[in-house]
């Protein structure tokens, strides 16, 4: 049975040559993560490969990583059959498929891999792949989001390659994940790993390309990109860091730190833009932020076992919503929603905000309750604040995709195309009645005080909103252009490429020329000196004797 | 013994006999030189059963007598004499180009073989005189034969060579006021390093240096060589010279005191590199092909020079292998390399090193053999210049106070590398090829490949051939 | 003899007969030609099979006849020539098939074809040598033979290409043999043995085997393209595609780069070199070639010379991973020395393929060229992702073992120096890639030569140029993604490394 996991990361590969040589496929090409579902619920043995390489080993370690499997497969059959239809009429569409499909593998094995090359190969495939997605519209945007995303993926994957080695040495060539959780690390390990995870999850500072990546995608792909690529930044970082060290302890509360400041600053920069999937993606580095948070948390805290829940719960929660949301943008690009479609719409959204009754708002009572019982209860404040403020910023993604919206109706109804974007609307309030684990947080945060504590922060936000729109406070930053650091780094670097020096200064011709014939002019004449061949011999033996009687 | 001394009298009987008949049959020297390769063979069979042997003429005791020394090196050059003879002469009666083919060209190639012949068998200081001088007439007569354009070089060398002999001749008479013998074993046993003595060896020395073309007495040698028939040429560049070669080899390493040896040594090896380096120059500047393959020969001399100087100067009898290797494997290589060149630029209608552009695709098989022998010029492995130069690193390499010379092997590799390859890559111009005047001579391009192909193929009988040499040599 | 001792021999002349005959065939014989080149290609492959069989099963190959005194010419198969070989062996079929179809048509072919047939032999030969005499000698044939071979094409740049090869390779090869007869008027020239021949002798004289290593190494530094002595690869590569790709993949590069690993590690021996301390400054040299090299990669427009450069700088992982000096680094090493060979061979041959078919020499004329040619443009993908060394492609598994050995003998820079290597191997691959896959595909290629159907996919070029350059693109997946299995040249490599470190 363990050899069914060799499934998992190659139906996507093998499905890439129907792909490419048989048009028919295509149509049902979203099936490919469903062997990662169904190993999910088998849960087969871990499979050792030792051919792939020594320590080889794919499987699923703990319920983390069968709900990350579970998700992430579930994302990106949504996302696929959305694409499906999406992608119907572009004529590209084989290699979008390729480049699905690749990072589609990589991303499933990561979360299957048990040992540190498996990870670092699915982690590389699927970065890698994600190119192709980034620039697939071939605009000018796209290209240079995508050259800007490959620069800092290819800077991610060597930082992590030496984090990796690194990791691997100082656990003695031992290549478990498992066994690095107890293994001590140092500080360029550490640095390297934050490094390169965090270029892949992109919070701030590191996350200048998201912002131009994410948007830049088609939707489907936007999706995945947000709602489960990222993750993978911040499931490296809790896979190979240890659960406890010292050294660790002294990064806490910068990394915690960092967090927070993603946080807001996605928040801020966020509600500058003009463009609905930019906010999104700016939510993006917000949400990823408290996910870093939430990392800091289980690093820290003496019950790991339920701050690593939490950290489960929301990759889960934020991928869903995520997902939900960019499709929905993609959606609304395309033809009008109905009202209840912006019902269903408005779902995801609110539950990011952390809603009662949504897994949004079960997981930000678990956060609050967590950062409580880790003795920083001073931060509550700051969490409440974060609520308004994502309040604040997804609106403003809805309002923006509300004014982009085509004037035309829609032609004519598609069923696959409701069906995987209504269920992942509604799956923020239909899993936490599925799902055991989130039920009981939801249920912990129906109480009075808890529900009062998640929703009046939400009332702030829209009394704010309402006084902001009242008053057209807006007008004062319409006209605000941002710095994008990030992008105009990556047009310099490429023109630095393009723009070779010259070689080194040959010596000028003439310099050249002159000592030529001066040279061989000294030959000429030692040549004729050799010319008169008898005297000059004799000439020889003459001075030879004389210097031999002297 | 009988049959080294009929290896040096069927070539002076054809010669004699073909001025008498007045044939210049070049198929019935071929048949005597098959006659003197198969009695050099034989004596070369002969001395390695029973080792060395002499020969006292016309029954004289010792001091007066004219003695014929048979050693086993002594029949090795025998046999390669009669082996780059032969194929000379095989060359000289089929190639289309040859301009030797009806001349005076088979008694005086006889004549030279046997005056070098009766070279390596003498061992007295007088008969080497009068070998010298007749290799020497013979020699000139050979280049002379080229016609109006060749006299200047033939009277130069002509010139030369008499003068040689005339300071040689001085030496050898100092010595005999001085000993009172002129027999090199005797001579052994009694020389002195005194004054005389010193200045007599160099007199010797010098003549001998002149005749061989050692630098700095080379001049006379690329002129009289290039403009040589291309027999003639192949003959003189791969044998004549190596005859003073000999002398001196056998008067430094057997009759000199040890302290003048030691003494005079370095002079010759400093002049060895000298040779390496200012010929390989010349070689690689010269605009002539044969031009170049004679500068060739003055460089490729500097490697025995230095092999002679620093035998003496370290009294390193291992060298003596060295030396011979480079003799037989240079004769081979100059052999087929002026073949090849005779016949490249003879069918090409120009001298011009630059006439060659294309040649591989046109005259691939000549142009392979000029290839193959340059490779062992340079001393690639595993060829016979490779097992030469190796026996010459290794005792300079052996001891850190001698390393200071293997900058001249150095030099001199890189330098032979370059206009052997000067124009080797120059043969692989596709792009503008110079067309033949003539459809090439398959036969006489073989011919020219053959020694090549023998020089590369001593690697297959190295260690018994090394190690021969170094027994063999006294 | 037994058929043990005549097995090395057979696998030497395995090439060099039919190249010496092919050498007298007339240019319209091409039915024989070819013939005479594959079955000359198989009878290796086959034989070579034979040997790794043998030498698996612990049999001992070896032929020697006297050469010098001291010095007798042998020719062995052990781990580490097993594995050079069998590069070459593998190599040279799809090189050959290549070959005929890149060649198809041209003049003097069969000069080529000989010459090409020496070339293997040579490094056959080179690969098999069992002491520093047989292998210097194999190392002068080589550049001999390989001469013609780079300015098959007779033009001007041909041959100035040439003789600036020939001025390196042949000083080189003059260094490597005073180097060799250094050490033979020392010890004479005993066999390759794993951990040196010469520890027993330490002590003699420090600077005679400084000096003789100092030789050795800038002899074989000049093939292996070690920085001031890289000059010949870049302008080396006007020559034809399949020379080129067996210069920098198989032939010369690697001849050197293994002449670097025989004297470390079978006549140094890895307890000399850390005495003397010998393999710091080449270790040194090592890393700033490989960095050296990708810079000025970085900076071509002309494909082949970025791929020459490119060269340039992947081979010194092999040298970095043996003068590192530790069991782990000395197996990446290894591998990679045929993980490069497979990876470039792969570039070469698609570089090949556009300029035969397309005429495309110059980067910028790449755009859209994935969809004229997509396999071709997929397989030369393979080995620009596994120079960065992106997984699971070879290139991964070399620098895998390098960091992790570097880590091991605590060279912990040596980690900066491959991640900036993969970064500036990223910066001068990927936007091949680009061009290739995504770059905008002119209307019509102005001169599209029509080979094969003409059509992308399996048409899209001469079947004999399309199919060498799936195989080792293919192999080259596959040697990475198998890496672990027992017949992957990793495992191959590990099992040498275990003899030379005494493991």
């Amino acid at each position: 049975m363990a050899w069914l996991w060799l499934l998992v990361p190659l139906t996507p590969l093998l499905l890439i040559l129907p792909t490419l040589y048989w048009q028919r496929a295509t149509r049902w090409i979203w099936l490919a993560p469903l062997p990662a579902g169904v190993l999910a619920l088998l849960q087969p043995d871990s499979l050792r490969l030792p051919g792939l390489w020594p320590g080889a080993r794919w499987g699923l370690p703990d319920d983390t990583a069968l709900a990350l499997l579970v998700f992430t497969a579930g994302l990106w059959l949504l996302a696929g059959l959305f694409a499906v239809w999406n992608q119907a009429a572009d004529s590209r569409r084989r290699r979008f498929w390729l480049f699905w499909l690749l990072a589609l593998s990589g991303n499933l094995l990561l979360l299957i891999a048990q040992d540190g090359a498996s990870f670092y190969v699915g982690f590389t495939l699927m970065s890698l792949s994600a190119f192709g997605l980034v620039i697939h519209s071939g605009k000018t945007e796209a290209r240079r989001a995508g050259r800007l995303y490959l620069q800092l993926a290819i800077m991610g994957e060597l930082l992590l390659f030496m984090g990796l080695m690194l990791r691997v040495h100082e656990a003695g060539g031992d290549m478990e994940l498992a066994a690095w959780q107890g293994t001590p690390i140092g500080t360029a390990t550490l640095i390297c790993l934050l490094l390169g995870f965090g270029l892949k999850a992109g919070f701030w500072p590191l996350h200048i390309w998201l912002p131009a990546a994410h948007p830049a995608a088609p939707p489907a792909a936007s999706a995945v990109l947000s709602g489960a690529m990222i993750k993978a930044g911040i499931l490296g970082l809790s896979r190979f860091l240890p659960e406890s060290s010292e050294l660790i302890g002294g990064w806490l509360p910068l990394l915690a730190g960092i967090g927070l400041i993603s946080a807001f600053f996605g928040v801020v920069v966020g509600l500058l833009q003009r463009r609905d999937k930019t906010v999104l993606a700016y939510s993006s580095v917000s949400q990823v932020g408290y996910l870093l948070f939430v990392l800091t948390l289980v690093l820290t805290a003496d019950t790991p076992a339920l701050a690593g829940l939490l950290l489960m719960l929301y990759v889960v929660h934020h991928g869903l919503a995520k997902g939900a949301l960019f499709l929905g943008a993609g959606l609304v690009h395309e033809q009008r929603l109905p009202r209840w479609g912006w019902a269903l719409m408005a779902l995801p959204a609110l539950a990011l905000a952390g809603l009662p009754l949504t897994s949004g708002g079960a997981v930000k009572t678990l956060l609050k309750d967590q950062v409580e019982q880790a003795g920083m209860a001073q931060l509550i404040g700051v969490l409440t604040l974060g609520s308004a403020s994502t309040l604040l910023l997804v609106s403003r993604a809805l309002w923006l995709m509300w004014h982009s919206q085509p004037a035309t109706r829609p032609t004519a109804p598609r069923l696959p195309v409701w069906l995987s974007w209504g269920l992942l609307c509604i799956a923020p309030v239909l899993l936490p009645w599925l799902w055991p684990e989130l039920r009981q947080a939801m249920l912990n945060s129906l109480s009075i005080y808890a529900s009062w504590a998640l929703l009046w922060p939400l009332l702030l936000a829209t009394l704010l909103m309402a006084v902001v729109i009242r008053f057209r406070v807006y007008r004062y930053w319409q006209h605000l252009r941002l710095p994008q650091p990030g992008l105009r780094f990556s047009l310099w670097a490429r023109r630095w490429l393009q723009t070779r020096p010259l070689s080194a200064d040959a010596p000028s011709l003439s310099a050249q020329m002159s000592t030529t014939v001066r040279l061989r002019a000294l030959e000429r004449r030692w040549n004729r000196l050799g010319e008169d061949v008898v005297s000059v011999s004799v000439w020889v033996i003459a001075l030879a004797v004389l210097w031999l009687l002297i | 013994m009988t049959a080294a001394l009929a290896a040096l009298l069927i070539p002076l009987f054809t010669a004699l006999g073909l001025l008498l008949l007045r044939s210049r049959s070049g198929p019935l020297v071929i048949l005597t030189s098959l006659a003197t390769l198969a009695a050099a063979c034989w004596a070369l069979v002969e001395v390695t059963t029973s080792g060395p042997q002499s020969l006292h003429l016309g029954d004289w005791p010792e001091p007066l007598a004219i003695r014929f020394q048979l050693q086993p090196i002594t029949a090795l050059l025998l046999v390669f004499t009669a082996l780059i003879h032969l194929l000379v002469a095989v060359y000289a009666a089929r190639s289309r180009h040859c301009r030797t083919r009806d001349t005076d060209y088979w008694p005086l190639s006889c004549l030279l073989q046997g005056s070098l012949n009766a070279l390596w068998l003498s061992s007295d200081l007088f008969n080497w005189y009068v070998t010298l001088e007749l290799l020497g007439l013979a020699a000139v007569a050979l280049v002379a034969l080229s016609g109006r354009k060749a006299y200047g070089p033939a009277l130069n060398y002509l010139l030369l060579s008499l003068g040689a002999s005339l300071v040689y001749l001085l030496g050898v008479a100092l010595i005999y006021g001085r000993y009172g013998v002129l027999d090199i074993t005797l001579l052994a046993t009694q020389t002195e390093a005194d004054q005389s003595t010193r200045v007599a060896f160099w007199l010797m020395t010098l003549g001998l240096m002149l005749k061989a073309a050692l630098w700095p007495l080379h001049l006379w040698l690329p002129k009289a060589h290039a403009s040589a028939p291309t027999a003639v040429s192949a003959l003189l560049s791969a044998l004549v010279v190596k005859g003073p070669l000999f002398i001196l080899w056998r008067l430094w390493s057997e009759a000199a005191p040890v302290e003048l040896a030691i003494e005079t040594g370095p002079l010759l090896a400093i002049a060895g590199v000298a040779a390496l380096l200012l010929g390989g120059w010349s070689a690689l500047r010269t605009p002539w092909l044969k031009s170049l393959v004679a500068y060739s020969t003055v460089a490729q001399l500097g490697y025995a020079l230095m092999a002679l100087g620093l035998l003496m100067h370290w009294q390193l009898p291992a060298l003596d292998a060295a030396l011979w290797l480079f003799v037989l494997a240079h004769g081979l290589a100059k052999a087929s390399m002026f073949l090849a060149a005779g016949e490249l630029q003879a069918t090409l209608g120009s001298k011009r090193v630059s006439a060659l552009r294309g040649t591989t695709e046109t005259m691939p098989v000549a142009m392979f053999a000029f290839a193959v022998a340059g490779g062992s010029l340079i001393g690639l492995p595993p060829s016979g210049g490779f097992l030469a130069k190796w026996m010459l690193l290794e005792p300079m390499l052996g001891q850190s106070e001698h390393w200071p010379w293997v900058a001249g092997i150095l030099l001199g590799t890189l330098i032979s590398a370059g206009y052997v390859f000067r124009v080797v890559a120059l043969a692989f111009d596709r792009a503008d090829p110079v067309p033949p005047d003539f459809k090439p001579d398959r036969f006489a391009h073989w011919l020219a490949m053959l020694p090549a192909l023998v020089v590369w193929g001593l690697a297959l009988v190295s260690q018994p051939l090394i190690a021969w040499l170094t027994g063999a040599t006294p | 003899m037994i058929w043990t001792s005549l097995l090395p021999l057979l696998v030497v002349l395995s090439s060099l007969v039919p190249g010496l005959l092919i050498f007298t065939l007339r240019e319209d014989q091409v039915r024989l030609r070819t013939t005479l080149n594959l079955v000359g290609a198989v009878v290796k492959i086959l034989l070579v099979g034979l040997m790794l069989w043998g030498v698996a099963n612990g049999l001992e190959f070896r032929f020697a006849v006297p050469f010098i005194p001291n010095g007798d010419l042998v020719l062995k198969g052990d781990a580490l020539s097993l594995q050079f070989v069998t590069l070459s062996a593998v190599l040279w079929l799809t090189t050959t098939i290549y070959a005929i179809g890149y060649l198809e048509g041209a003049p003097l072919r069969s000069r080529f074809f000989g010459y090409f047939s020496l070339c293997v032999s040579a490094t056959v030969g080179l690969a098999l040598a069992g002491n520093l005499v047989t292998f210097v000698l194999f190392y002068e044939l080589l550049t001999l033979a390989t001469f013609p071979l780079v300015v098959h094409r007779g033009t001007a740049a041909a041959l100035r290409a040439g003789r600036i090869y020939l001025a390196y390779t042949l000083g080189g090869g003059t260094l490597a043999l005073l180097g060799a007869v250094l050490l033979h008027t020392q010890v004479g020239s005993p066999a390759f043995i794993p951990g040196g021949y010469l520890q027993a002798t330490l002590g003699d004289d420090r600077v005679t085997l400084t000096l003789a290593f100092v030789l050795l190494i800038a002899g074989f530094g000049v093939k292996a393209a070690l920085f001031p002595l890289h000059g010949w690869l870049p302008t080396a590569m006007v020559a034809p595609a399949p020379v080129s790709a067996l210069l920098h993949a198989v032939a010369v590069v690697k001849a050197g780069a293994f002449g670097l690993v025989r004297v470390i590690y079978d006549v140094f021996g890895v307890n000399l070199m850390t005495e003397l301390d010998l393999a710091t400054p080449l270790l040194w040299l090592a890393a700033f070639t490989i960095l050296y090299g990708s810079v000025r990669a970085l900076f071509q427009t002309d494909l082949k010379r970025r791929l020459a450069f490119s060269t340039v700088s992947q081979v010194s992982y092999i040298t970095l991973g043996i003068a590192l000096l530790g069991p782990i680094a000395a197996v990446g090493g290894l591998v990679h020395l045929v993980h490069q060979g497979m990876m470039k061979v792969t570039l070469f041959y698609c570089a090949g393929n556009f300029a035969e078919t397309l005429h495309i020499h110059k980067i910028r004329d790449l755009d859209g060229v994935g969809r004229r040619m997509p396999l071709t443009m997929a397989a030369f993908t393979v080995g620009a992702l596994g120079m960065i060394g992106v997984p699971p492609v070879a290139g991964f598994i070399s620098k895998w073992y390098l960091g992790l050995g570097a880590l091991e003998v605590g060279a912990d820079w040596v980690l900066l120096v491959l991640a900036g290597s993969g970064l500036l191997n990223a910066l001068y691959f990927l936007p091949l890639l680009y061009r290739g896959w995504f770059g905008p595909a002119p209307t019509h290629w102005p001169h599209d030569e029509k080979l094969g159907t003409g059509r992308p996919g399996l048409g899209e070029t001469h079947w004999m140029l399309l199919w060498p350059a799936l195989t080792t693109a293919f192999l080259a997946l596959l040697i990475g993604i198998l890496a672990g299995t027992g017949l992957s040249p990793l495992n191959w490599a590990q099992l040498t490394v275990n003899m030379e470190f005494d493991l």
